[in-house]
This record gives structure tokens, sequence and C-alpha cells, in this order.
């Protein structure tokens, strides 16, 4: 309940920040932006406009999961906010909780604002398509077209995963926030994300006989210890659904719990940190 | 009587990572604080007034010793239902109006809506902010904080404020108003813990003061007590010569004045000079207790401490 308290007054806290508030403005813009590459033939223009609108949602939400991540509890001690909160009845898991909570759905009314913004210029592009086929008669490319309309829930599955990405790096970002500055959080959590996607290339160095030792150690820990962001990187079999791939959904399913399990992990670590900490 | 606090040989160090020493913030402080009184807790600026709160409230940890908050451990949540702290210079969520942050406040302590409408209009009325309550925080003025800052203290009906520096920054009307409402606050029963360097103030408001210096306790007591005189000043007519050559002899302070004399003695001294000068023919027109400001002992104390 405390915590839900908090996340409420984080969420209203975060839409009312102008930072963050332009970067949603840049990252709808973006996605408009897709519209006008009509110079290219169009099955490319689809392909591009799903490869790049997704591209944007992820793009601007990592500065605004990042951005917000690393100021949500140092803002509060920073400013001395935090004195007026610990020193009511509020237990300091709450409170990480709930800035945590607050984060996490400010990031999530962003993503959806983004996708939606994504998903209606995606139907609007392919419906128009549709309908031009349709009144000359061309009904390959009407059937072509209604087809991609319904590619609306795979784009939605993957607007999710660029979320649950996001939220892991959130919890990142929280995590490292109980015990860092917001400058050396910043790079760290940025660290972390670059170290995280590429997760497959840390595992092939940890086990490559060409690396040194030590550095195979190190690409170990790196690997088994950062999240692998690249789990969440789906954009391929959704922009070319034709191309037969793996079980889809039962892999984002596992990528979501996957996400989960480390998101606990994070804020448990959190929490144990800020428990001790001293503001 | 009941204490509202007990600090036994509390201290609070810090370790300094450029020069690689600890500084000792709060230095073994043994305290108590009377149930329903004024206390005021005086010291110049870091002195360790404030980490010594942080630590009351469970904000920052002791390095040794222990306090208890209303028989509670600081930081306990059970005794955090009953206190209440006002920072010095508070900072809230500007992005609320002065009716949030008290609506937020109030949820913390888990008062129902219906309730917490009507207590956060009356301390609205209570601080003189009911005509600026839909005005969002980052508007209001220093004083207009400071105001919600106490309103924000008083949220919970606490047994038990910390008020660190509650009339800093505001104007003389205000800070009139916050001083009255510190002294009803103590006849409400309730006990109030004064940080603060308006001296004045704490004169006129606390029952009980002490001193802190670089993280010592250097005096505690009535201030009534601290605040009476050890000298006396008597004044008497037709004295003569040779009796006043004897009381300046005793005397810190001895003048005469269009023939009469004044003279200042210690109280253990103002009868046998009464006796003197009447015993001679002399006649004692005023004998006058000295009286001491609280800002007399408060440099006193930390000249002393200086020195020492």
């Amino acid at each position: 309940m405390t915590a839900w308290v908090i996340a409420r007054n984080t969420f209203g806290e975060a839409i009312r920040k102008k930072i963050l508030n332009v970067f949603l403005i840049l990252a709808l813009g973006s996605v408009l932006i897709s519209l006008t590459f009509t110079f290219l033939e169009f099955r490319q223009q689809v392909v591009i406009l799903k490869s790049f609108g997704l591209g944007m949602v992820q793009f601007w939400g990592l500065f605004i999961a990042i951005i917000m991540g690393i100021s949500l509890i140092p803002a509060d001690i920073e400013q001395r906010t935090i004195y007026t909160i610990l020193s009511k009845p509020v237990k300091r898991y709450e409170y990480v909780l709930g800035r945590f909570l607050g984060g996490a759905i400010t990031l999530a009314v962003n993503v959806a604002l983004m996708g939606a913004a994504f998903l209606v210029v995606f139907l609007l592009k392919v419906n128009t398509r549709a309908l031009e086929s349709l009144a000359s008669l061309d009904f390959g490319a009407f059937w072509t077209s209604w087809v991609w309309s319904g590619e609306v829930p795979g784009l939605i599955g993957g607007i999710a995963m660029v979320y649950m990405k996001l939220l892991l790096l959130l919890a990142v970002a929280v995590c490292f926030s109980t015990f860092a500055t917001v400058t050396v959080n910043f790079f760290l959590s940025s660290a972390v994300f670059i170290a995280g996607s590429i997760s497959s290339v840390t595992e092939a160095m940890s086990k490559s006989p060409n690396t040194p030792i030590v550095l195979r150690w190190l690409y170990a820990a790196v690997h088994y210890l950062v999240p692998n962001f690249g789990n969440y990187d789906v954009q391929n079999p959704i922009i070319h659904p034709e191309v037969p791939a793996a079980d889809l959904p039962l892999y984002m399913w596992k990528a979501v719990f996957y996400g989960l399990a480390y998101t606990i992990i994070l804020l448990v670590v959190g929490v144990l940190v800020f428990e001790r900490k001293e503001v | 009587m009941e204490n509202a606090i007990e600090i036994c040989d509390l201290t609070k160090s810090f370790h300094s990572v450029l020069t690689g020493e600890d500084v000792i913030a709060v230095d073994h402080l043994t305290l108590d604080i009377h149930r329903g009184e004024i206390f005021g807790f005086l010291g110049p600026n870091g002195a360790g007034k404030t980490t010594t709160i942080k630590m009351l409230l469970g904000l920052i940890f002791p390095t040794s010793g222990t306090a208890s908050i209303l028989g509670y451990p600081p930081g306990d949540i059970e005794v955090k239902r009953k206190i209440s702290y006002l920072p010095e210079s508070p900072y809230f969520y500007e992005h609320l109006s002065g009716y949030e942050v008290l609506d937020f406040y109030a949820t913390l302590f888990g008062i129902p809506a219906a309730e917490r409408k009507k207590k956060v209009d009356e301390l609205l009325d209570l601080v003189g902010l009911s005509d600026n309550k839909h005005k969002r925080l980052r508007h209001y003025s220093k004083g207009m904080l400071q105001r919600i800052g106490l309103a924000q203290a008083l949220i919970n009906d606490p047994d038990l404020l910390f008020l660190d520096e509650p009339t800093s920054g505001l104007d003389p009307i205000a800070h009139l108003d916050i001083r009255d409402m510190i002294l009803r606050l103590r006849d409400e029963g309730r006990t109030v813990f004064l940080s603060s360097h308006q001296l004045s103030d704490v004169e006129m408001v606390c029952d009980r003061v002490s001193i802190l210096d670089r993280g010592k306790l250097m005096r505690v007591g009535s201030l009534k007590e601290m605040l009476a005189g050890k000298s006396v000043e008597i004044r008497a007519e037709r004295v003569r010569d040779d009796v006043f050559e004897k009381i300046k002899a005793h005397s810190s302070d001895a003048f005469t004045v269009d023939g009469a004399i004044r003279v200042r003695v210690e109280q253990s001294f103002v009868n046998e000079t009464v006796q003197m000068i009447m015993q001679t023919g002399g006649e004692i027109t005023a004998v006058i207790p000295g009286k001491r400001t609280l800002e007399d002992i408060f440099i006193e104390t930390v000249r002393e401490g200086t020195v020492s």
C-alpha cells in the first residue's frame, strides 16, 4: 500500500519532467518521419517502417529508462525530500519498490504512447495501400496489404519485448542508484546495457581458446552476471514473419520470466544496500 | 519524569576519504528529553545537531551508543507513527500543490480519505495557506514552504516533533505565528525537540536547553536556572569611603554616580555587603539580581569550549 502511494507520486512527478517529455516528443516525431519513406518499393517501405518504428521505440525508450532510473532515488536524497518520507512510517524497501514501480508505470505509459503512434502509422500505411489496391481491383496487392494488417499482434509483442528490455534496464539503474552517484550510475548502467546486449559475444569470448585465461574468466563473469538484453531482440522474426522461426511466443514468454526474475534480484540487491544507506 | 528521548553515549564518526581519518560529528552524547517539554538543542554550525537528529530519526546510523525514542529504537516503524520531523529548509515534491503534498503525507500514515481531507484542510487553515492550497509548491515562497513543512509535521498528531530551524527565512509575522504554534504544541502535551540558531526564540519558548559544540555536549539544564545570574547589583547612598573600598575588593564592577554607589557582587557576598552598608549609616536603594541572556551563555559556552 505504502509502496503504491509512492509509486503513484513518482509517476505524477515523472510525467511532468520536461526532459522525459522531450524524449517522448522526439520519439513520436521519429515514428512519424517513417511516413516519408515513399521513395522505396512498397514491400521495402513496410519492412523499413516496422524496423524503424520498433527501433525508435527502443532508442528513445532507452533514454527515458536510463535518465529516469539513475535519478529516481538520488534526486530525493539530493533535494532532501527523502527526510520527510523516511521519517514517516515508510519502510525502506517500500520506498525503493515504490520509486521503481512509479518508474515502471511511467515507462509503460511512454512505451505505450510510442508504440501506439508506431502502430497507427503502420496501419495507416498498409490500409491506405489496401484501399488503393481494392479501388484498382488489384486483389493480389489487396491480399498482401490485408495480411500485413494481421501482423499487428506480432508488432505488439515486439513492443512488449522492448518494454521488458527497458524495464530490466530501469531495474539495473535503480539498483545502482542505491550506492552510486548519478553520473557514475549513468556510465555503469550504460556499460551493463552494452555488455548485456552483446551477451553472445562475451559468451563466445569466454569459451574461445585464443582468449587469455584471465580474460576468459572476466568474459564468463560478465556473461553470467550481467542480464542478457539480447534476449529481447526479436525484431527479425517480427519484421520478417514469412521466414520460418522457432516458437516465438514461447521464446517471448521465457524472456519475460527471465526479465522479471532478474528485475526481482536487482531490486532485492538494491533494497539490501539501501537498508544500510545513510541519507 | 518519563523521558520522550533517551540518548546514551551516542557517537557518530564519518570516515574522510581525502584525509583517511575519522571525523567525529557527535561525541559520546548522553541526554534525556522529558515528555511534554520544549527542548532547545543549540550549537554553532557543524556542532552535530542535525547529525544527532538524523540518528534519532533512523536516517543515519550511530557508530556507537544507543538512543530510545518514546521507548522505541530510532527508525522503528511504530515510533515513526508518533513522531514528526521538519527539516531545515525543507524541500517537497514541487509538482504537487500544497493540498496534494499534505494529502500525500497523510496517505503515508494510512489516514482514510474522508478524514484526510478534513485534516488537510484544517492544517492548511492553521498555517494560513488555505488561499494557496491549489498552487504548485514550485510557486511557493520560502515562508510558505516552511509553513507547509510545519503542516506536514502535524499531519499525524505527533507526540514528539523534531523541528530543525523552523523559523528560518520567515518574515516577523510568520516567525511569531510559528513561535506561538510551538508553545501551543507544548500546551497540548506534545514534546518538541527544537534545534535553532534563533536564540531569542529558544529563550522564549524552551523549558530546557543543551549546547553542543564540535559534537560534545557542553551544557544542559533548565533555561530558567541557566539564565538566573550569579551576581547581584547593589545600589546605595551615603556609603563611607572605607566601606566602599572594602566592598570594591569583592566586586567585579564598582563605581559611583552622583555620590551614590553601584557595585556588582557575587550572590554569596550580598548579605554581608548590605549589612556592612547599613551598619555604617548607608542606605540601600536597590538590590537587582543580575540576569543573563541565552546569547551570553551560548557565546560563553562555545568560547570556553574553544579555549579548552
